[in-house]
């Protein structure tokens, strides 16, 4: 299988795949990066972007030196930086060991170095809303608190008796200060957790620690070795948190890097309300511009993902930054993707707009988002675009219930992108709030939300029985009726009806019998079986009717089936490849059966089990119909019905192909089951070969292409 | 056969089976250890081919000689035309023209006053000071490394220097390659001419092979200590503003004149910059500027311009001659491991640079631009457009058909059919709409994604009849029908006879060339020859369809590539030429030729251009961008910028098209939003329901026909920012049109611009 791929991607390779870039129709996008959004099946789809860069802050820093002279003093290394009041911005000069301010629109103020108890390396900030300034000095191992005039208010080094080992070093990497004055720390590689300040400086505790995560081979370990061989492992530690933040309802944001839930959203008791979500996602290669996908045989996977910071709005919609692969990543308040962007950086041209090594993000009151470069020094200003404002207004009203108001918002959203599908959800649910359920169903299937179909097809379900109750009490009345008088009207029309049938030819009344049969096996299925052998009641013909009737089913299955049980767009049921591999399968299971059965003790001849497995299939032609139209007048609440019964035909066809088995073979209950386990692994068998001898001809083929290749040119 | 005997070829069959899964799984252990993988494992620089021992051959060491400015003193008188003068120094060849009523001065090397040694290596002094720079690799070499190296570094010699009429040639040599470079420098009237003509590089050339040449590249270099601005080709033009103080990480623009030519583009790294569409670089600091415009030779030509700090303290912009391209040759059939080396033949060109020189009233880059225009009247022959006082036309362009996935195949989805697009013209003219522009895409028979097919036009919607029907009835109200022609230029069915292997394109190792296509999914390119003879045998279907011209786009007018598959090879002015034959003879058979991202080659023969972007590239030492391209043209051919449906922000692509005088173009479909989710191909096409945006097209048909209307003939003679976020542009009858692109009015000598919007100040002077 693996030789397969690697000959189609050789093939391709061979033909030479660079992709360039053509000119859409679209010509160059506005930004220099793509935005993405998720569709309900889990695929990034392109959209408009949903900020656009504004401006880029840092690039014009003069600072008097001893003589009064204005020296260029760029940023150096900033690891940093917060949002004060007024939008004033801070920034963590880590490299030279200073805050540097700047006003609302990016041009420098002033550069605060405490010249008496100088800074050292400091890799944090936090603004308090009374002007003063949370400092993390990593490099002198305390927090400082700044007043507004950029003097030293107070200092925290290391605090008495915390639960911190001797020989972890107090090294604060982020602060965030409460509204009581609290102070949250982020440790340089500490695994404890946030360190949890009074606001003197006192030990209180920690906080929101991760869990440790352990694979199945250290589960594994734990569970046999001894304790001295465990003492010997490396030490599973939860990963450090890496940034904190506070938003203005008090709840507080932490990124670590660990392999799930990366980033936490924490209440006061330090509980996970994002708990199980996973942040950071898979980016897609490609894109609107000039993407190159290297040559097959290189590298093309992506590196692992580093979450570096978060922001938080004032809506609650988190956005966090992925230092290395240079993406932005925004979700709303409850965790879920609304949308990511990333552009493909070139080392040595930086352009505005693309990061190339982002490592703090966070937002002013204008709703821009400044995100802080650290090998480009600089700040990137982002400002939404009309389309991610109208985004983040309808998202806020539907959170808010407010589904009249949100309507309009949501119409702008399509307009602005008619293919994202969050708005038609947005639209279904204004729908449905306003009781036009029809409407709700369709936009809710556009949008891929079987639940959401489901409920609006509920509503309309009720809806039709109330206003057609008469009609169906009736209906039901008359089924009663004929049920009872049944057996009275068979009796009288039975004898009569059954010389009109044409039974009269004999070789399509011998069909018929045969068909006919696969009734009588499922009430009979082991007398059922015998008989098709042994009274003739089984053809080849029967047998190809009622295979080619289950492959028929298929597709009408899965093209009937409602959207609620089926949530996937008709136009993504490709029904071929199904049909060709379901083909497959029982052909494979006929002939390995017969194979099986030959050296197992088995009765059988081919034509008796290819006869028997056909008419075994028979539940799912008879049951596989009704059921999709079934689902059609279900909602979900009767899932477990229709799971059930999709469930009882498949536990029904095995229990037919056990049976057809037993009797046509003659076996006893376990050599039965012998047999299935045999058959099953020489069917395995039968498709490794089948795939290592399509690999081996298609190399071949191969190989006289080349050979043909090389003599004639 | 009886059933024992049956049963006993069965059970043979099935130990059969067994051993036989065996010996395979055996062999194919043996084969995977044995190695698919090539034995040799060549990386990318190593260039070592077996067997390859010899050792390159020892180059005598250089002493370079002292590099220095040119005496001003020592030059020689060597033209005058009564308003410049040019002065040639016999020892460097570097050259000064000195405007007599203005006196100010432009050399040919860097301005002497900025001059500073510190900071700056001796390797670039020795460049800056050089009258060329040039790239090479050793020919013998084993190692294929780019090197570069410059006239004084070579302790170079001048082995001849002759006047001519109007100017001087000067043969440099070069001992070390045995080399001569002839170059001849020429006044003329109100520009210098630097010409290296086809053969000027003459000699044994021992051990060189050349890359790349840069003539002169400090011409009307500065330093940083005043004011001034670099102009690049960047989008619709761009504006590199002075800075003293730079990060440590500013880059420079370096981009090849006309694209990259994708037949040395496999298995390279592309450029995510703007195409360069225009030959054209500037400077101007201290009330003086020129611009350079590559005359010859423009499509082996790339351009770079520096700003300070980036090399070193001066800001450059200069053309790079192209003698050599850079292609990968794979070592192995899967074409996933090789080598990158040079092209083996020198690219034989007269190239040809023009520096265009102003000095009167501090001239800007409107000043420019209007040189650039004059430029365009005489060397491509374009004149005023006339019709002054008629309406702009909306251009509207309508999407045909793509596929849907079907339940068991796919199937044609129409987006508008024809009928459909008579509905959608019959309610934008009850809505006021009169003048409009209409293209069809996605004509083809297959639809949009599917290139290859063309004629007939796709039955779903409406066949050759639809077409023919449409047109006709566009034709009733007086608008021309253009059918895109993009298509052309990819191939991803086989359809219409192509096939790969024999008529795609291909590098010089022969490996085939694919690119993503506009529809997102992997297309071969059609050779230059047979694109431009399927289009030729197109025009008269197309002829009897009615249809008023072609659309051109993509390969077919806007990227060049060279073409090296053996049975059409194709050099890259060839394609060129195949590009303007093709074009011409549309307009001359259909009467209309379009271009979408269209370069300065076909300027003269289209009447339309196409999505002149009003973006840059997102440079972080880019400080402005600007309407060049815009100032140019105005007034001599119409023109659009991107759609504005599809734009990032509706609002701001319609002041943008106020600002940048350009008609109203909107790319839309009769399929509703939930049939667009369906395409296969389309994913870059938010919103293209036609309904969604009739108030918008409505609106921006009137809106600029009241700012605009009666502009069509007029040029474009200013453009300059007032505050920030508001810019005006003035037209030579006086009138000017303010906008704002900002939150809050803008309010100053008693005019007053609402947020986002515009005010027009008609003029009244005849142009």
């Amino acid at each position: 299988m693996t030789r397969l791929i690697r000959w189609f991607a050789a093939s391709l390779a061979a033909a030479g795949i660079l992709l360039l870039g053509g000119t859409p129709p679209s010509a160059w996008a506005e930004t220099p990066y793509d935005t993405y959004a998720k569709d309900p099946y889990g695929q990034a789809r392109l959209t408009p972007p949903a900020y656009s860069p504004a401006t880029v802050i840092g690039r014009d820093i003069y600072v008097p030196d001893a003589n009064g002279a204005l020296q260029y003093a760029p940023l150096n290394g900033a690891q940093d930086l917060d949002i004060g009041s007024g939008d004033r911005i801070f920034v963590a000069d880590t490299g030279n060991n200073r805050i540097v301010e700047f006003d609302k629109a990016g041009e420098f103020m002033r550069v605060i170095a405490p010249g008496d108890d100088p800074l050292n390396g400091p890799r944090g900030i936090f603004a308090a809303d009374d002007g003063s300034l949370y400092v993390a000095d990593t490099g002198n191992g305390r927090i400082v608190r700044l007043g507004a005039d950029g003097a030293v208010m107070s200092s925290f080094g290391r605090p008495e008796g915390s639960a911190l080992p001797e020989d972890t070093a107090f090294e604060p990497t982020g602060v965030a200060v409460d509204d009581r004055g609290f102070m949250y720390v982020a440790l340089n590689g500490s695994y404890q957790g946030i360190m949890q300040l009074s606001p003197d400086g006192e030990f209180r505790g920690f906080f929101g620690t991760n869990a440790t995560e352990a694979d199945w081979m250290d589960r594994i370990k734990r569970l046999l070795y001894t304790k001295e061989q465990l003492s010997r492992q490396v030490r599973l530690l939860p990963a450090p948190i890496r940034s904190i933040e506070i938003d203005d309802l008090g709840y507080m944001y932490t990124v670590s890097g660990s392999g799930s839930e990366q980033v936490k959203k924490l209440n006061i008791r330090g509980e996970n309300l994002w708990s199980g979500r996973s942040f950071g996602e898979q980016l897609p290669e490609g894109g609107k511009r000039a993407q190159v996908q290297p040559v097959s045989g290189q590298s093309g996977e992506m590196t692992g993902g580093l979450l570096a910071d978060v922001a938080v709005d004032k809506a609650g919609n988190a956005t966090v930054i992925d230092k290395a692969r240079n993406a932005v990543l925004q979700y709303d308040s409850d965790g879920r993707l609304l949308f990511f962007w990333t552009g493909r950086v070139t080392a040595g041209m930086p352009k505005v707009g693309l990061n190339q090594s982002p490592i703090a993000v966070t937002i002013d009151s204008a709703e821009r988002l400044l995100i802080l470069d650290d090998a480009l020094n600089v700040i990137q200003v982002f400002e939404p675009t009309r389309f991610g404002t109208a985004v983040h207004t309808a998202h806020e009203l539907t959170g808010e219930g407010k589904y009249g108001e949100s309507e309009r918002y949501w119409n702008e959203v399509v307009k602005l992108d008619a293919r994202y599908a969050p708005a038609y959800r947005g639209l279904a649910d204004a729908a449905y709030f306003e009781g036009d359920y029809r409407e709700a169903m369709s936009l809710y299937r556009l949008a891929g939300d079987p639940n959401g179909h489901s409920e609006a097809f509920w509503q309309l379900r009720l809806a039709w029985l109330q206003s057609s109750f008469p009609w169906i009490a009736n209906a039901l009345i008359l089924l009663f009726l004929l049920f009872v008088a049944a057996p009275k009207l068979r009796a009288l029309v039975g004898d009569r009806l059954q010389v009109q049938l044409p039974w009269q030819f004999p070789k399509l009344g011998q069909l018929l019998i045969q068909l006919k049969q696969a009734f009588v096996i499922l009430r009979h299925p082991l007398e059922g079986f015998s008989d098709l052998r042994y009274e003739g009641k089984g053809g080849w013909l029967s047998g190809a009717l009622l295979i080619g009737a289950a492959l028929a089913v298929l597709p009408a299955e899965t093209y009937l089936t409602s959207f609620t049980f089926d949530p996937v767009p008709p136009e993504r049921r490709t029904v071929v490849p199904a049909l060709v591999l379901f083909a497959g399968i029982w052909l494979s299971w006929v002939v390995c059966n017969y194979l099986i059965g030959s050296i197992y003790r088995g009765e059988a001849r081919f034509r008796d089990v290819f006869i028997g497995s056909a008419y075994a299939m028979f539940p799912t032609v008879l049951l596989g119909l009704p059921l999709a139209l079934l689902s059609n007048v279900l909602t979900l609440s009767e899932a477990s019905i229709y799971s059930t019964l999709g469930g009882a035909v498949v536990v029904w066809c095995g229990l037919l192909f056990f049976w057809n088995i037993q009797s046509l073979q003659n076996y006893s209950v376990g050599e039965t089951t012998v047999n299935i386990f045999l058959t099953a692994a020489a069917m395995i068998m039968l498709w490794v070969l089948l795939f290592i001898l399509f690999g081996l001809a298609a190399d071949l083929l191969d190989f006289a292409k080349t050979i043909v290749l090389e003599v004639f040119l | 056969m009886g059933r024992i005997a049956l049963r006993a070829y069965a059970q043979r069959a099935v130990l059969l089976l067994a051993g036989l899964f065996s010996l395979t799984v055996l062999v194919y252990y043996m084969m995977l250890e044995g190695g698919g993988a090539p034995r040799e494992s060549v990386n990318a620089f190593s260039g070592a081919k077996q067997g390859d021992t010899a050792k390159a051959p020892e180059l005598p060491a250089v002493t370079a000689a002292v590099p220095a400015f040119p005496e001003e003193s020592g030059m020689t008188a060597a033209a005058d035309n009564g308003r410049l003068s040019l002065l040639a120094d016999p020892k460097t060849g570097h050259f000064l023209v000195v405007d007599e009523w203005t006196g100010k001065k432009w050399r040919s090397y860097p301005n002497p006053e900025g001059w500073t040694d510190k900071g700056v290596t001796a390797v670039w002094i020795s460049r800056m000071l050089s009258p060329f720079m040039l790239g090479y690799v050793r020919a013998d070499a084993s190692q294929e490394l780019d090197q570069t190296t410059d006239w004084y570094a070579e302790n170079g010699q001048i082995a001849s220097f002759e006047k001519l009429d109007d100017g001087y040639r000067v043969q440099y040599r070069l001992d070390r390659f045995e080399t001569d470079i002839s170059v001849e420098v020429r006044l003329k009237d109100g520009y210098v001419e630097t010409t290296l003509p086809a053969d000027g590089i003459s000699g044994v050339r021992d051990g060189l092979s050349l890359i790349s040449l840069r003539l002169f590249p400090f011409f009307g270099a500065e330093t940083s200590n005043k004011d001034g601005f670099i102009f690049i080709p960047d989008g619709s033009g761009a504006l590199i503003d002075f800075k003293e103080d730079q990060p440590s990480s500013v880059s420079y623009y370096y981009e090849r004149i006309y694209g990259e030519d994708r037949a040395y583009s496999f298995n390279q790294l592309s450029s995510d910059r703007l195409p360069v569409r225009f030959p054209i670089f500037g400077i101007g600091a201290e009330e003086q500027a020129f611009l350079g415009i590559v005359h010859k030779g423009a499509e082996h030509t790339s351009l770079l311009a520096a700003p300070s700090r980036s090399f070193n303290s001066y800001n450059w912009a200069a053309p790079e001659y192209t003698f050599r391209y850079k292609y990968y040759e794979p070592t192995t059939t899967s074409r996933d491991q090789g080598v990158f080396v040079y092209s083996p033949d020198e690219i034989q060109a007269e190239r040809v640079t023009r520096y265009y020189l102003l000095a009167d009233n501090d001239p800007d880059y409107s000043d420019m631009a209007a040189v650039f225009r004059g430029y365009l009247e005489r060397e491509s022959g374009l004149t005023r457009l006339s019709g002054g006082g008629s309406k702009l036309p909306l251009r509207l362009s309508l999407l045909g058909a793509d596929t849907a996935e079907g339940f068991l195949r796919d199937q044609a989805l129409p987006l508008t059919t024809t009928g459909q697009a008579m509905d959608i013209v019959q309610e934008l003219n009850s809505l006021g709409v009169d003048e409009m522009s209409i293209v069809y895409k996605g004509w083809e028979n297959d639809g949009y994604g599917r290139y290859g097919a063309s004629f007939p036009v796709n039955p779903a919607i409406g066949g050759d009849k639809g077409m023919e029907r449409f047109i006709r009835f566009a034709h009733g109200k007086g608008y021309e029908v253009l059918l895109d022609a993009e298509s052309y230029s990819y191939n991803n069915t086989g359809a219409g006879g192509f096939r790969r292997s024999r008529d795609a394109l291909r590098d010089l190792s022969s490996s085939i060339i694919d690119v993503v296509a506009p529809s997102g999914g992997i297309a071969a390119l059609v050779a230059p020859r047979l694109m431009h003879e399927d289009i030729v045998n197109d025009l008269s279907k197309a002829e009897s369809l009615g249809a008023d011209g072609l659309l051109f786009g993509g390969a077919a007018g806007s990227r060049l590539d060279s073409d090296f598959n053996i049975r059409r090879l194709t050099s890259r002015e060839e394609s060129l030429a195949l590009q303007r034959d093709t074009v011409s003879q549309t307009a001359e058979a259909l009467g209309t030729a379009s271009v979408s991202n269209g370069n300065l080659y076909l300027l003269d023969l289209v009447k339309h251009l196409e999505g002149l972007t009003a973006d840059t590239s997102y440079d972080m030492f880019v400080t402005r961008s600007i309407p060049f391209a815009q100032l140019a043209l105005h007034g001599l051919i119409p023109y659009t910028l991107e759609y504005a449906n599809l734009s990032d922000d509706y609002k701001k692509s319609f002041l943008k098209g106020i600002e940048y005088g350009a008609e109203p173009s909107f790319l839309i479909a009769y399929a509703s939003p939930g049939d667009m989710l369906r395409t296969k191909t389309l994913q870059n096409l938010y919103s293209t329901h036609y309904r969604d945006w009739l108030v918008e097209m409505v609106t921006m048909y009137q809106r600029y026909n009241d700012a605009m209307g009666g502009l069509r003939g007029s040029f474009m003679v200013g453009h300059r920012q007032l505050a920030d976020g508001v810019y005006e542009t003035s037209y030579e009858d006086g009138t000017r049109i303010i906008v704002n692109y900002n939150d809050a009015p803008y309010v100053s000598d008693g005019r007053r611009v609402d947020a986002g919007d515009f005010i027009v100040e008609k003029g009244g002077k005849s142009p």
